[in-house]
C-alpha cells in the first residue's frame, strides 16, 4: 500500500499501536489496515455467538465504528487483539441484552437424558472432529451454551472473565460449558450417523 | 524379458547363513530367525537396467538404498523383529518393483538396485539414504532424515516434515531438484562449478549460500531467487521452520 | 466413583488438570477412567471438540462490509463536524473530531462508490443457514490469494474426509501424533496466509502458502499410502 502523498510510512509495516494512533489523528488508510488485519476475527467471533450471517455483518460494522471512536483510547497496555476481542464481545453481549436473549438457559431433556443416552451408545462412535461439522454444531447449540462455549473454548477467555462479561457465578459458566460440550458431541455423533445411512 | 526370483520367507528350520547376493546369477537363500529374535527378509527381482523401478512403503524404520553391483537385480535385504510385522514384495508386469510394510513393528531396509534405477521411498518414521544413483530419486518422511549422497541424477525430490533432508551429488544441465522440509535443516552440497537456477525459501531460519555467487533477482532474509552460469537447472529449497544451507562440494 | 459423577466432572478435569482443588478427586476419576472405556471414550470425545475449537475456520465478511463502514464514520463525521461547529464543544470525541482534518484518498471514495453501486450479495458466510460458497477466503479485494485456492481447498477437505473416516480405528497416539502435525502445518499456513493478504502482490509469500499447502497435501497422501 502506497501513501497518499503525505508523509505517511507505508501501514503495513506499522504495530497495531502504530496505526492506532494514526487512525485517532484521521488517517483512514491507517484505519483501513486495522480493518484488513482484523476484521475476519471479529467477524468469525460475532458469527459464531449470533450463529446468523446478516447479524454478525451488521455487528461487525456497528464493532468496527464502534472501534474508530474509541481508537484514541488505546493506550497500548495490551495486545490490541484482546483489546478488540473484549469490545467486540461486549458489543455482542449487548446486542443480546438488547434483544432478550437469556443466557442462563437449562438443558430442554435435563443432564439424565444426557447420560443415559451417551452410556447406552458404547464406546463404538467413530472420533474424530471435522472442524467444518464442528463449526456447523456450535451453530446449533442454545444461544446461552453457545455464548460460554464461543467465550471459553474458541476464545480463550477463563471462566472467571467469562462468568464476569455475562454476570453469572463461575459455576454456571463451568456447568454451561460442560453442557455446550456433551450437546456438541451429540450433534457430531449424529451426523456421523446420518453419513454412514446415506453412504450405504 | 523380466521375471521373479522367488525365494521363500523365514523358516524355523536350522540356521543356514544368510549370503548377500550381489554377483550374476545368484539365488538369494532363506534366512532364519536368529537368537535375538530379529527376524530377515530376503528377495530379489531381475530388473532391465534401463527400466527399473522401485518403490518402498515402510512404516518404521530406515531404508537404504544404493546402487548395486549387478545391472539386472534389485536385491531386498531387511531386517525386523516384530512378527506382526509383513512385507510383501511384488513386482508388475512391467518390472517395477514394490516393497509394502504393514504392521506397527520397525523394519530396516537395505536394499542394492541398478545405478539407473527410478526410486520412490516412503516411510513414516525412521531414515532414508540413498547412494550413488543415477535415475530420478522421489524420497518421502515425516519424520526423520533424509541423506542423498553421489548423485548423478537429473531428477531428485525429497521431502520431509519433521527432519532434516541433506542432498549431495551432480546438477545435470536439464535436471530438477526439490529438497523441502517444514521442520528441520535443508542442506545442498554442489560442485563448485554448478550451473542452476535457484529459489530458496525459509520463512524462519535463514538462507545459507555458503560461497556461491549468484545473480540475484531476490535476495532476503526469507527469499533467494536467483541463478548461477546459465541456470539450466532448477533447485528448490523449502523449510517453514529450519534454515537453508548451500555447500560447494570439496 | 460412577460413570454419573465421572461424567459431569470430566468437562472441570479435562481444563483445570493442574489446578484441581482436591487431589483425591482427579485421582478417583483417573481410577475409574481406567476401567471404564465407556467414560473413556467420552473423556476423548470432549477432549477432541475442546482442542478443534482452537483451529475453527475464519469466516470472511462481504467485500462490501469496509465500503459501509467507511462511509458510515465518514457520515457521522461530516454530521458531527456540522453539529459541532453549532455546540462549540472543545473536548471529547465532538471536539476532536471538528479540529481533526480527514483525508480520504480520492481511490478511496472512487472505490467506496463503486462498491455501492455493485452490491455484492455474495453470501460469504457459508454453513450458516446459506449456501455454502466458494468465496469463503478471498482477500478484500474480491480475488483468490492463489489463482488455484479453491480447487486446493477442495481436494484438501476431500482427503481430509476420507482420512477422518478412518481415523476411528488409529490408535490414540498414531492419531494424536497425525493431528499435530496437521495443527502445526495449519498454524504456519494462517499466519502466512494472512501475511499474503496484507501484501498479495508479494510472489514470496505466495510461495510460502502454496508450498504449505503442499505440505498438508503431502501429509495426506503420505497417510493414504502408508494404508492407515
Amino acid at each position: 500500500m502506497t501513501t497518499d502523498g503525505t508523509n505517511n510510512v507505508a501501514p503495513d509495516s506499522l504495530s497495531d499501536y502504530e496505526l492506532a494512533q494514526a487512525s485517532a489523528r484521521g488517517d483512514m488508510q491507517a484505519f483501513e489496515t486495522i480493518y484488513k488485519r482484523h476484521h475476519r476475527r471479529v467477524y468469525s467471533l460475532c458469527l459464531r455467538m449470533v450463529a446468523n450471517a446478516t447479524e454478525a455483518e451488521d455487528l461487525t460494522q456497528e464493532v468496527f465504528i464502534q472501534l474508530f471512536r474509541k481508537i484514541g483510547s488505546f493506550r497500548g497496555e495490551s495486545a490490541f487483539t484482546t483489546w478488540l476481542h473484549r469490545l467486540t464481545v461486549n458489543h455482542v453481549l449487548m446486542h443480546f441484552r438488547k434483544r432478550g436473549v437469556r443466557l442462563e438457559k437449562t438443558t430442554e431433556e435435563g443432564e439424565i437424558g444426557e447420560i443415559q443416552d451417551f452410556l447406552q451408545a458404547g464406546a463404538e462412535r467413530p472420533r474424530f472432529v471435522d472442524r467444518i461439522a464442528l463449526d456447523k454444531a456450535i451453530s446449533e447449540l442454545p444461544p446461552g451454551y453457545r455464548t460460554v462455549f464461543v467465550l471459553h473454548d474458541v476464545e480463550g477467555f477463563e471462566h472467571e472473565e467469562v462468568a464476569n462479561m455475562l454476570g453469572v457465578s463461575v459455576g454456571t459458566s463451568k456447568s454451561q460449558l460442560h453442557k455446550a460440550r456433551m450437546r456438541l458431541r451429540e450433534l457430531l455423533n449424529k451426523k456421523t450417523e446420518t453419513k454412514k445411512e446415506t453412504k450405504k | 524379458m523380466v521375471k521373479e526370483i522367488p525365494s521363500s520367507t523365514q523358516s524355523s528350520k536350522s540356521a543356514a547363513k544368510f549370503l548377500s547376493a550381489l554377483t550374476a546369477g545368484f539365488l538369494v537363500l532363506n534366512a532364519s530367525a536368529t537368537s535375538s529374535g530379529a527376524q530377515t527378509f530376503n528377495r530379489a527381482f531381475a530388473v532391465s537396467p534401463e527400466k527399473s523401478e522401485l518403490e518402498v512403503v515402510n512404516q518404521a524404520g530406515t531404508i537404504k538404498v544404493t546402487a548395486g553391483a549387478n545391472p539386472n537385480k534389485i536385491v531386498i535385504n531387511a531386517r525386523h523383529s516384530d512378527g506382526a510385522t509383513k512385507i510383501n514384495a511384488t513386482q508388475n508386469a512391467l518390472g517395477k518393483v514394490k516393497v509394502e510394510v504393514t504392521g506397527r513393528g520397525r523394519v530396516d531396509f537395505e536394499i542394492a538396485v541398478p545405478t539407473s534405477s527410478s526410486i520412490d521411498l516412503l516411510s513414516y518414521q525412521g531414515a532414508i539414504v540413498v547412494k550413488n544413483l543415477a535415475g530420478a530419486v522421489r524420497a518421502r518422511i515425516t519424520e526423520g532424515d533424509i541423506q542423498i549422497d553421489g548423485l548423478r541424477s537429473a531428477r531428485v525430490d525429497a521431502s520431509c516434515t519433521q527432519g532434516n533432508v541433506s542432498f549431495s551429488g551432480e546438477v545435470l544441465p536439464s535436471g530438477r531438484y526439490t529438497l523441502k522440509s517444514f521442520s528441520g535443516r535443508v542442506d545442498a552440497i554442489l560442485p563448485a562449478d554448478a550451473d542452476f537456477k535457484l529459489s530458496a525459501s525459509s520463512f524462519r531460519g535463514g538462507i545459507d549460500l555458503g560461497a556461491f555467487e549468484m545473480k540475484f533477482d531476490k535476495n532476503s532474509h526469507q527469499l533467494v531467487e536467483g541463478s548461477r552460469g546459465a541456470g539450466r537447472a532448477s533447485i528448490s529449497l523449502w523449510t517453514q521452520e529450519g534454515s537453508i544451507h548451500l555447500r560447494r562440494k570439496p | 466413583m460412577e460413570c454419573r459423577a465421572v461424567v459431569s466432572s470430566l468437562s472441570d478435569y479435562l481444563d483445570s488438570r493442574n489446578v484441581w482443588a482436591s487431589d483425591d478427586e482427579v485421582e478417583q476419576i483417573e481410577t475409574h477412567l481406567t476401567n471404564c472405556p465407556t467414560c473413556r471414550n467420552l473423556k476423548l470425545e470432549l477432549s477432541e471438540i475442546k482442542n478443534a475449537s482452537r483451529e475453527l475456520p475464519l469466516h470472511t465478511p462481504p467485500t462490501a462490509l469496509w465500503a459501509r463502514i467507511s462511509k458510515a464514520i465518514e457520515a457521522e463525521i461530516s454530521t458531527e463536524n456540522g453539529i459541532a461547529r453549532v455546540t462549540q464543544k472543545a473536548s471529547g470525541w465532538w471536539g476532536w473530531l471538528n479540529s481533526r482534518k480527514f483525508t480520504f484518498s480520492l481511490p478511496q471514495l472512487a472505490a467506496a462508490g463503486a462498491f455501492a453501486a455493485i452490491l455484492i450479495v455474495a453470501g460469504i458466510s457459508g454453513i450458516f443457514g446459506e449456501k455454502p460458497s466458494p468465496l469463503n477466503f478471498r482477500n478484500a479485494q474480491g480475488s483468490l490469494l492463489l489463482p488455484e485456492e479453491d480447487e486446493i481447498k477442495a481436494n484438501l477437505e476431500r482427503r481430509m474426509g476420507a482420512i477422518n473416516a478412518r481415523k476411528a480405528q488409529w490408535d490414540t497416539e498414531r492419531r494424536s501424533d497425525f493431528e499435530q502435525r496437521m495443527n502445526r502445518i495449519d498454524e504456519s499456513l494462517k499466519r502466512c496466509r494472512n501475511m499474503l493478504e496484507d501484501n498479495p502482490n508479494d510472489a514470496g509469500r505466495r510461495e510460502m502458502v502454496r508450498a504449505l499447502y503442499d505440505e498438508k497435501r503431502q501429509l495426506l497422501e503420505d497417510v493414504e499410502r502408508l494404508k492407515w
